[in-house]
């Protein structure tokens, strides 16, 4: 007893010690923790998306806590259920069928506000409501029928307004809601069904009915009774949960980069501490301390570090999350057909995992620190680098699935971990002449110091290099998509509608300005158990010349003989189509089978698309929507006449025309937003390593004080101190960055030629844009040079006050 | 009737704001002391029309089809039914067929033993169904309904998780309390509408905690509407619907019905009641000639609530009224007693009672 009350206190008092150094050494701390902190935020960020992606379904539409297992949806190409199917359920007993029904109200500013009704009265029966507090804070004590339940942080699109009577447009006089705003609900507005029904003018129809608490039994009942009404749906197995696979991956992918930049930040400060600290340790155990005490000390402190890196790094994550999640929320709805906004949750999950993650990098550090490892770094290090040039080659030719293409990427990186420090090492050990005495010493200098700085000449490297990576993917996936919209969207007006008027149809095509009108149907419906979608533009082939195939051909009359049609290039690359395949499109009961006989571009499109003619997707009696015209007018005739005459002569509304530009916009935003996220995961990145940089200067620079004196005392001024630190540290960025492009194009081909057709489906040209690249090195090299600047200006100001 | 004092109950509740899309009725309570009002009194006099009266009353604001049963297994074992469909007006201006204006709710409570459990289904329009011919009242699959074009026999129909019952009830004479059904329940005039079938024939089959029993026994159904019922300053009330003969042919059956309202100082001040001869003629018990008092009492939750009654009556033994399951709480959104009961002394036979405001 006595003798563990010794050890408790022995090991209080050296955990008293470390902390004593740490105060002296803040900024060691700071990167402690800010490493830790900032990998796992991002980690935890891209975690907790994922999360509240997979658990949607937790909770019900209508906030209570019974999470969704199944959904009945419109029959597919429907967009509504008829009421009586909910009831239809409910009087066979199946009381946990809960109906909703979606729209959108359009305020008297014309922004739009997304609302769902739900059946408020769940919110009387105490005993399913009280489960969830959580949910019950959301629900304001007071409220009518008529109140609409909104996000505050749609409060500007609502305040906006409020002050006028009319909040809402409504089509048939209908009573404006009454608002009340609450946190954390989401996109989607809540109000009580009957209230929605009436707000939207939905005559009793549903948009789907959520089901909890059902036996597989009771799924075979359920779907006799909504047989041929609607279909059921496992909500874990819808079109978004398959579609959103590879983004998700891609999120996480880069999120984990970013850990092991920040891990290296981590790894130099932990270095660090450790070589300050270890004339203290060694102190003690003179004194008398067990070394038992001592390593029970330093697992207790790692221990303290992780968690509290992993909480305040999943604070951190929260709070990205949040400011990402509505750019998220968009691309997610827009491509990826989600069909329940997301709304981000503290999660203790994500700090479990953020310390399992911080405690693992950890150890791994303290692993690299052993006398055993350290004595056997040569053989390591050529080992690593054999098997990471072997695995290199064998990805190169092999990678089939996303997570060997994400190791390709990998590998490039390792390479380039290994190579860069040793090149930099033998660069400046190169025996080189110099008279000069102040180049002298900095070159000495350069190349003591070299080795200190190798962790953050790593992070600088693997964070320029996945910078330089991401801007030529993005630059070349807009490159692409730019030229793919340029031809798909080549017609000159298109104009909406969701009929097709045939003696419009005939009169428009006929005019002397008209070169050629198309039309734009859908169907949704499913190939292989694959969400997809069966297209037409006309009658005959010519109304297919703005495709490309990926065969470089040009669409003609064979691609549509004998039950022809084209399928899209994911088809091929991501689901296993092979030419003259038969695909067979399923749309509920209903079959259209067609040969696949080319396949052609259609970026940023996740599910599987088909392309047939007009008539035989008509005679295949699908669901279809018509989504309008498109117009190739004449090179004689003007857009702006043209547009004027379908308003004036054929009393087409003025709203539903649309110019070729403006629709190009609008498809262009759309991508936009899917690279929101990634741009700002990037910036993160590159932020960590800036810091990783300025903080290595930071700590070295204590080391360097004596030098320095000493040369002040030589008679060097502080500015030609100053300048040549500087030069020092530019210098060594510049080397990093030279490695950095070569790795940064490793990467964007990887990425371009790996990870995107496997993951996504899509081929892309690679396509540079040189002068921002350039513009990029140098904002980089700026950046870097102004975050040595600090540290070393401290170092030159210490210098003079000692003087 | 003490259901009144739930509904009464329900609309001062914050409850009550939750779902009132309209306000004038809370307005009226809040500005009105002495009554809340939803709707048009009832009009004495009105004579009742059937089928008609069977459905929705939708002049006045409140209204129930209630039913008590008193249950017997073949093995000897006992139990008690309530199942109940209440109606409360909630006028709106919005349009849709999810909103007549009505809130619907129903309970459904089973007690065996010393065993007590109750469900709530709140319901809307095209979900809850109320017709007079052939009548139906249902919420989902909880459903009262004739088996014919007859009002009677009935067929009564709940379940929820191991709790379920399948009820046939047939052959009771109609009983019109108070003045041909016009019954008064306040010195002030607060009234409604009300008959019963007292003497219903039982068969069918219950599940309880899972188990499954063939069942008889004697159901008691009440039907009532009214716009107000209460006086402001009226704690609660206790009442009973007790059946005697319970082994005796159906012809020989009797019922007592009789409520007293207690006022703020828990004293009962409005007392009433009827006697129910075995043709369904009933006698109205002037509400002086009642005197009820409480003989003991049984804490639940640090509250105590009657479990014993003795009530004097003129030309009549007391009678002495106890409960069987002691805690028949419904602990539902609107919290009440309501379970089986057995009277001895002036009047022997077995029951319901209903109390509230505890």
């Amino acid at each position: 007893m006595a003798a563990l009350t010794d050890v408790t206190h022995e090991i209080k008092l050296i955990l008293a010690t470390h902390l004593a150094f740490y105060r002296r050494h803040p900024w060691l701390m700071a990167l402690f923790f800010l490493g830790f902190s900032l990998g796992s935020a991002l980690l935890t960020a891209i975690s907790g998306l994922n999360q509240e992606a997979n658990a949607r379904y937790q909770n019900s539409s209508a906030l209570i806590n019974n999470p969704v297992t199944h959904l009945i949806k419109p029959l597919t190409g429907k967009y509504t259920i008829d009421g009586n199917v909910w009831l239809n359920l409910r009087q066979h007993g199946f009381v946990n069928a809960q109906p909703v029904l979606r729209g959108r109200l359009k305020t008297n500013k014309g922004q739009a506000l997304a609302i769902q009704g739900v059946d408020t009265l769940l919110w009387l029966n105490s005993a399913q409501f009280n489960q969830s507090t959580k949910n019950k804070n959301k629900i304001p004590s007071q409220l009518s029928l008529s109140t609409l339940l909104v996000d505050s942080q749609f409060s500007e699109r609502i305040n906006s307004v409020i002050d006028n009577k009319a909040i809402f447009d409504l089509e048939n006089g209908q009573k404006q809601p009454d608002i009340s705003l609450v946190e954390g609900i989401g996109l989607w507005a809540i109000t009580d069904i009957a209230n929605a029904d009436y707000l939207l003018d939905a005559k009793g129809q549903l948009s789907f009915i959520e089901l909890s608490q059902v036996t597989d039994q009771q799924l075979v009942e359920i779907e006799q009774i909504i047989s041929g009404q609607a279909q059921l749906i496992d909500a874990k197995q819808q079109s978004f949960d398959i579609l959103s696979e590879a983004f998700f991956f891609n999120l996480t992918a880069l999120a984990m980069l970013g850990y092991i930049v920040a891990a290296f930040l981590s790894f130099n400060a932990i270095k660090l501490t450790l070589t300050a600290r270890n004339k203290l340790l060694k102190q003690m155990q003179l004194l008398g301390c067990t070394k038992l005490s001592i390593q029970l000390s330093l697992v207790i402190e790692l221990i303290i570090v992780s968690f509290c890196t992993a909480l305040l790094g999943t604070l951190g994550g929260y709070l990205i999350a949040n400011a990402l999640v509505l750019d998220v929320n968009r691309t997610l709805i827009g491509l990826y057909k989600l069909d329940k906004a997301l709304v981000i949750n503290w999660q203790w999950f994500n700090v479990l995992l953020g310390f399992t993650l911080n405690i693992s990098a950890l150890a791994v550090i303290l692993l690299a620190q052993a006398k055993q490892v350290a004595n056997k770094s040569k053989q390591m290090f050529y080992g690593l680098l054999a098997s990471t040039v072997v695995g290199l080659i064998w990805l190169l030719n092999y990678a089939s699935n996303e997570y060997q293409a994400l190791l390709l990427c990998f590998t490039l990186l390792i390479l380039f971990i290994l190579i860069v420090p040793k090149a930099l090492t033998g660069l400046v050990s190169l025996p080189v002449k110099i008279t000069n005495p102040l180049t002298q010493w900095l070159h000495a200098d350069t190349r003591l110091h070299i080795k200190d700085l190798h962790i953050a000449i790593i992070a600088i490297l693997v964070a320029i290099g996945s910078a330089i990576g991401m801007q030529i993917m993005v630059k070349s996936f807009s490159h692409t998509l730019n030229a793919h919209l340029e031809k798909q969207l080549s017609a000159d007006i298109y104009l909406r509608s969701d009929k097709i008027d045939n003696n419009l149809r005939q009169t428009l095509s006929h005019l002397s300005e008209v070169e050629k009108l198309s039309i734009y149907m859908e169907s949704d419906g499913k190939v292989n158990n694959i969400p997809a979608n069966l297209a037409s533009f006309g009658e005959s082939f010519e109304h297919y010349q703005h495709i490309s195939l990926t065969s470089g051909l040009t669409i003609s009359k064979n691609n549509f003989i004998k039950k022809g049609c084209l399928a899209n290039e994911q088809s091929k690359i991501k689901f296993g189509f092979s030419l003259n395949d038969i695909a067979v499109f399923e749309q509920n009961a209903t079959k259209f089978s067609c040969r696949i006989t080319d396949f052609f571009y259609d970026y940023g499109n996740p599910s599987l698309s088909l392309l047939t003619l007009e008539k035989r997707q008509k005679t295949a009696t699908l669901h279809h929507n018509i989504f309008g015209y498109s117009i190739r007018l004449k090179n004689t005739t003007s857009v702006a006449a043209f547009s004027e005459r379908l308003i004036n002569e054929f009393k087409q509304d003025s709203t539903k025309i649309l110019p070729n530009k403006r629709f190009k916009k609008m498809a262009n935003a759309l991508f936009e937003d899917t690279f929101v996220v990634t741009k700002a995961l990037n910036g993160f990145i590159l932020a960590i390593a800036l810091l990783s940089l300025c903080t290595s200067l930071l700590s070295l620079s204590v080391n360097q004080l004596k030098q320095l004196t000493i040369l002040r005392n030589l008679g060097v001024t502080q500015q030609q101190l100053l300048t040549m630190k500087l030069l020092q540290t530019s210098g060594i960025v510049l080397f990093t960055i030279l490695f950095a492009v070569p790795l940064g194009f490793a990467l964007g081909i990887a990425l371009l030629k790996f990870v995107m057709p496997i993951a996504f489906g899509w081929t892309i040209h690679f396509s540079l844009d040189l002068g921002s690249l350039v513009l990029t090195c140098l904002t980089l090299v700026g950046v870097s040079v102004l975050c040595a600047y600090l540290p070393i200006r401290r170092l030159t100001n210490l210098e003079a006050k000692k003087v | 009737m003490v259901e009144g004092r739930i509904l009464k109950g329900l609309l001062l509740t914050s409850l009550f704001f939750v779902l009132c899309a309209c306000q004038p009725m809370v307005q009226k309570t809040t500005a009105s002391k002495l009554q809340v009002a939803i709707g048009k009194p009832v009009k004495k006099g009105t004579p009742l029309v059937f089928p008609a009266d069977h459905g929705v009353h939708s002049e006045q604001g409140i209204e129930w089809w209630y039913l008590t049963a008193n249950l017997q297994s073949k093995t000897g074992e006992t139990f008690g039914v309530q199942w109940t469909l209440f109606r409360t007006s909630m006028p709106s201006k919005i349009e849709s067929k999810w909103w007549d204006n009505n809130l619907y709710f129903a309970h459904f409570a089973m007690q065996h033993k010393q065993e007590h459990v109750a469900f709530e289904r709140f319901s809307r329009a095209s979900q809850a169904k109320v017709t007079s011919s052939p009548f139906n009242a249902s919420i989902d699959d909880w459903r009262l309904n004739s088996i014919n074009n007859e009002f009677l026999p009935l067929n009564l129909v709940a379940a929820h998780d191991n709790y379920e019952v399948s009820l046939t009830l047939n052959e009771s004479p109609i009983v019109l309390h108070g003045d041909k059904g016009y019954s008064q329940k306040t010195e002030s005039g607060h009234a409604s509408y009300y008959f019963s079938y007292p003497f219903l024939k039982v068969k069918g089959s219950l599940t309880f905690e899972g188990k499954s029993y063939k069942v008889t026994g004697n159901a008691w159904y009440d039907r009532e509407w009214s716009a107000s019922l209460l006086d402001k300053d009226q704690l609660g009330w206790d009442w009973f619907s007790i059946v005697d003969s319970q082994l005796g042919s159906q012809s020989d059956k009797q019922g007592l019905m009789l409520f007293c309202v207690r006022g703020n100082d828990n004293n009962y001040d409005y007392c009433s009641g009827t006697r129910i001869a075995p043709n369904g003629e009933a006698t109205g018990i002037s509400k002086e000639s009642i005197k009820l008092s409480l003989i003991e009492t049984v804490t639940l939750d640090n509250r105590e609530y009657p479990s014993k009654w003795k009530v004097e009556l003129p030309d009549s033994p007391d009678i002495i009224i106890e409960s069987i399951t002691k805690d028949s709480r419904n602990q539902l959104t609107i919290p009440y007693w309501e379970g089986r009961v057995k009277a001895t002394g002036g009047f022997i036979g077995k029951g319901y009672a209903e109390i509230t405001g505890y």
